[in-house]
């Protein structure tokens, strides 16, 4: 650990490497995290595509397919086995590589210290060791598309005994032991970004910044570490079972009695339903450690745009802990239909209803902050208000879901899909697009184009609203998720147009991304100049140069003397008064 | 905790030799007055973040111990002496450990390293001790995959033995570092660091043995 006892005043130079790759500095990590988080977010789509293709048009030779995918589309048509294999690694890829890594990463870096007035990290080597550590499970997991076998075809959810046994399916083999070590490698860099994240909120803030002045965007990023450093651990636990299960021949989570191609399996006497509980103790968790970044973030620009301070700030950051605290006891909800014992479920429903409260309060109070606002729509602010749209609708099928008699019919179908890519997929990338459009300035001191990011939200969020809304009638309908083709049953291909017309839609937004992609590349080189502070900001680093210097500040770190929110304050020249701005004494 | 009392001027820039700018230990940014910050030092406070993920990491291997032995078919089998060996090493250990702490305080730095020493050399010789009991434990035909029971011993051990071989890499790196003469009752920050973990890791295994005994 980087702890010193000699301070010299001599500026330093640094070169191309320390610079670029292995820097230190929290500003190119959190840039680094970004750019990783891009490529895994395309990938990610690309992936969608494949599948959704799959859905509109089963049974259809389509010969491109064979040219990009070689055996795994022989004749046009892709395989049952690699179909699963883009549900897994999707999912995978989403939830972890863009929406945790790329998401909290990003802006955990770069807005905490530069928001607490801090020159970087508290543990500046490990916060490099720990963009490294990602890049290396990123590697891995890119690698597993290309091996014989093909990559893990399990389900993100990694469910025993099919993952447990590697001659299960092809899917289970090298390419399942690669995710396993993927992520195990992944828990690892998220555990050193959370120590770092922590460490640093609460050891590292300039003098005034106490506590209740933190902006929300830090109030949320440390939670969502707190919550990270709880539960990943709990998943690691759960990953090495699992990789004793395949490896060394135990039985954790292996059943008596399987027989597999005819053959009895050796293994005897484990508990798949043990596996569940320990993926959900982190996967619930996790879908907050998805959700309260992109909210935090989202409260910040909403605060920012509307020219208003953040309603009830003190009450937000209650129910962001209170959400962060109750996710942790909320898992039981994705097994409601294992056979556990149904008064543990009741349990659970009442927690998880619990759970909504706190969120609910969340919404409120954003909403309220932009009542009667003087909006100005940025295309930040557009994403930031993109966001409610989206998560309310998924929130609200939530209430459903939790409770246990409806859910026994809605499990596992395409209503829950429905639920997650409203509540965490589309709305944490909104406010992750949020994000993006709004610190790019300080970031990459440069703006990036106006007009190309308003299309760009009008394309994903009509496009997202056309995917994923009418799932929630095939799910109603029955429709269950995670199958290859819906021509058997007529209550299945009933929907074979609707698919059709979901597929469309998701070429439709995919193609607003490109528009992103194009934007966010183009201004990183070519847009016009960002001065200090464009969006008017009150928050630290809009107090500095953009992109700030090695270091954050000049000679001194700033002083902050009030609260983060100070918008149209009665009386003030300007509408908004900086952080830095000394109180003065009324003197009549 | 010890609140470091050394703090850089106000708004002193400290880069140190990386080009790494630091915010000063201890306190608030920049060197700023504490009072916004907590009274821990930063590295330990990190410590403790990463003490409380184990904590997660055990709390989960051992709550699935539980759920894996209430359900029966539960070999039972006596662990072989060795282990008991080694829990005595290990306490002592931690025993000298915190000895060559307060040699340290009082600046006796020879007989730091040399209690020091024997406490690296004790881990050491804890994880050979673990090795030679999974050894006897084959030699009974306790395999890994033998039993559930077997294989949360061998599961829960040898974590146990992964977090406490860090912890002798540690040591040995501070233990180099105290014979560059770099420590002392005013510079002892790492060694710090060290025996907290190390107790830990003590206490962990005093938990792990105690859970393991009552149940196989
Ligand atoms: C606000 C209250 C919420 C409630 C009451 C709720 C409830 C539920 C329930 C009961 C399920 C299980 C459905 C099933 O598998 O049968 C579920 C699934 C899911 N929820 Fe929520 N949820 C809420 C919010 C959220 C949020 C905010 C996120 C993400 C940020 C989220 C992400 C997910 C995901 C990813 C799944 C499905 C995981 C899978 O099976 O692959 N939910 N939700
Ligand atoms: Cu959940």
């Amino acid at each position: 650990m980087a702890i010193h006892t000699e301070h010299t005043e001599v500026a330093h130079k640094q070169s191309f490497i320390t610079k670029y790759i292995f820097s230190t500095d929290h500003k190119t990590i959190a840039r680094q995290y970004l750019i990783t988080g891009i490529f895994w977010g395309v990938v990610g789509m690309i992936l969608s595509w494949l599948m959704r293709l799959q859905l509109a048009y089963p049974n259809q030779p389509m010969p491109i397919l064979e040219k990009i995918l070689g055996k795994w589309a022989e004749g046009g048509i892709l395989k049952p086995e690699f179909y699963v294999a883009l549900i897994t690694m999707h999912g995978t890829i989403m939830v972890f590589f863009l929406l945790t890594a790329g998401l909290s990463g990003t802006f955990s870096n770069y807005l905490i210290p530069l928001q607490i007035g801090a020159r970087d990290m508290a543990f500046p080597v490990l916060n490099m060791l720990s963009y490294w550590v990602f890049f290396a499970a990123s590697v891995v997991m890119l690698a597993s598309f290309f091996i014989q076998t093909g990559p893990a075809a399990v389900g993100w959810t990694f469910y025993p005994p099919l993952s447990a046994l590697k001659n299960s399916i092809p899917g289970a083999d090298l390419g399942a032991t690669l995710w396993l070590i993927s992520m195990a490698l992944f828990i690892v860099s998220s555990l050193l970004g959370a120590l770092n994240y922590i460490t640093t909120t609460l050891n590292f803030r300039t003098k005034g910044m106490s506590m209740g002045r933190l902006p929300i965007t830090v109030w949320g990023m440390f939670v969502t570490a707190i919550l990270g450093l709880l539960s990943f651990p709990v998943l690691l636990a759960g990953a090495v079972m699992l990789i004793f299960d395949r490896e060394f021949g135990t039985s954790f989570f292996v059943p008596s009695g399987l027989v597999l191609g005819g053959q009895p399996v050796p293994h005897e006497g484990g508990n798949p339903i043990l596996w569940q509980h320990l993926f959900w103790f982190l996967g619930h968790p996790e879908v907050y450690i998805v959700a309260i970044p992109a909210f935090s973030l989202v409260g910040e620009i909403l605060a920012t745009n509307a020219r208003k301070p953040l309603f009830a700030y003190k009450v937000s950051v209650g129910a962001i802990i209170g959400i962060g605290a109750l996710s942790m006891i909320v898992w039981g909800h994705h097994m409601y239909v294992s056979g556990m014992n149904p008064v543990l479920g009741e349990v659970f429903v009442i927690t998880t209803l619990a759970i909504s409260f706190p969120t609910a309060i969340l919404v409120f109070n954003y909403l309220v902050t932009i009542w009667r606002g003087n909006l100005r729509f940025t295309p930040a602010m557009l994403f930031a208000l993109g966001f409610l749209g989206l998560f309310i609708p998924g929130a609200l099928t939530g209430a459903f879901l939790a409770t246990a008699p409806v859910d026994i019919q809605l499990h596992d179908t395409y209503f829950v899909v429905a639920h997650f890519h409203f509540t965490m997929a589309t709305s944490a990338a909104f406010g992750m697009f949020a994000g993006v459009y709004h610190w790019f300035p300080k970031m990459f001191g440069r703006m990036m184009n106006d007009k190309l990011g308003k299309l760009h939200f009008w394309g994903s969020f009509i496009g997202v609203y056309l995917i994923f809304f009418p799932m929630f009638f095939q799910g109603i309908a029955g429709v269950p998720r995670r199958y290859y083709a819906f021509t058997e049953y007529n209550f299945t291909s009933q929907f074979l147009g609707l698919n059709k017309f979901i597929t469309i839609a998701a070429f439709v937004a995919g193609a607003a991304q490109l528009l992103f992609l194009f934007n966010f590349f183009w201004s990183i080189f070519k847009g016009k100049k960002a001065d200090k502070n464009p969006w008017k900001a009150t928050t630290l680093e809009w107090q500095t140069d953009s992109p700030p210097p090695h270091g954050n500040w000049g000679p001194e770190t700033p002083v902050v003397y009030r609260g983060p929110y100070e918008y149209s304050v009665p009386g003030a020249e300007e509408d908004y008064i900086p952080q830095t701005v000394p109180v003065k004494v009324e003197t009549k | 905790m010890v609140i470091e009392k050394k703090r850089p001027k106000s708004g002193a820039m400290d880069i140190d030799f990386n080009g790494t700018y630091s915010n000063g230990g201890g306190g608030g940014a920049g060197g700023h007055s504490s009072s916004y910050a907590l009274p821990v030092q930063p590295a330990k406070f990190g410590l403790w973040l990463f003490i409380s993920a184990i904590i997660m990491l055990f709390s989960a291997l051992t709550s699935a111990y539980i759920v894996r032995h209430s359900a029966g078919n539960w070999l039972r089998f006596e662990m072989p002496e060795i282990f008991w060996f080694n829990t005595f090493v290990l306490l002592l250990s931690s025993l000298t450990i915190q000895l060559s702490y307060f040699q340290l305080r009082r600046d006796k730095v020879a007989s730091f390293k040399v209690l020091f020493a024997i406490s690296t050399f004790l881990g050491l010789l804890f994880l050979a001790g673990q090795v030679m009991g999974w050894n006897q434990l084959r030699e009974m035909g306790i395999y890994v995959s033998t039993n559930p029971s077997s294989s949360f011993f061998y599961l829960l051990t040898g974590a146990h033995a992964v977090h406490l071989a860090g912890g002798v890499i540690s040591l040995i790196y501070v233990f180099v570092k105290s014979l560059l003469g770099y420590y002392s009752s005013r510079n002892k920050l790492g060694v710090e660091l060290c025996i907290t973990y190390w107790h830990f890791l003590d206490i962990l295994w005093l938990y792990l043995f105690v859970f393991i005994k009552v149940t196989t």
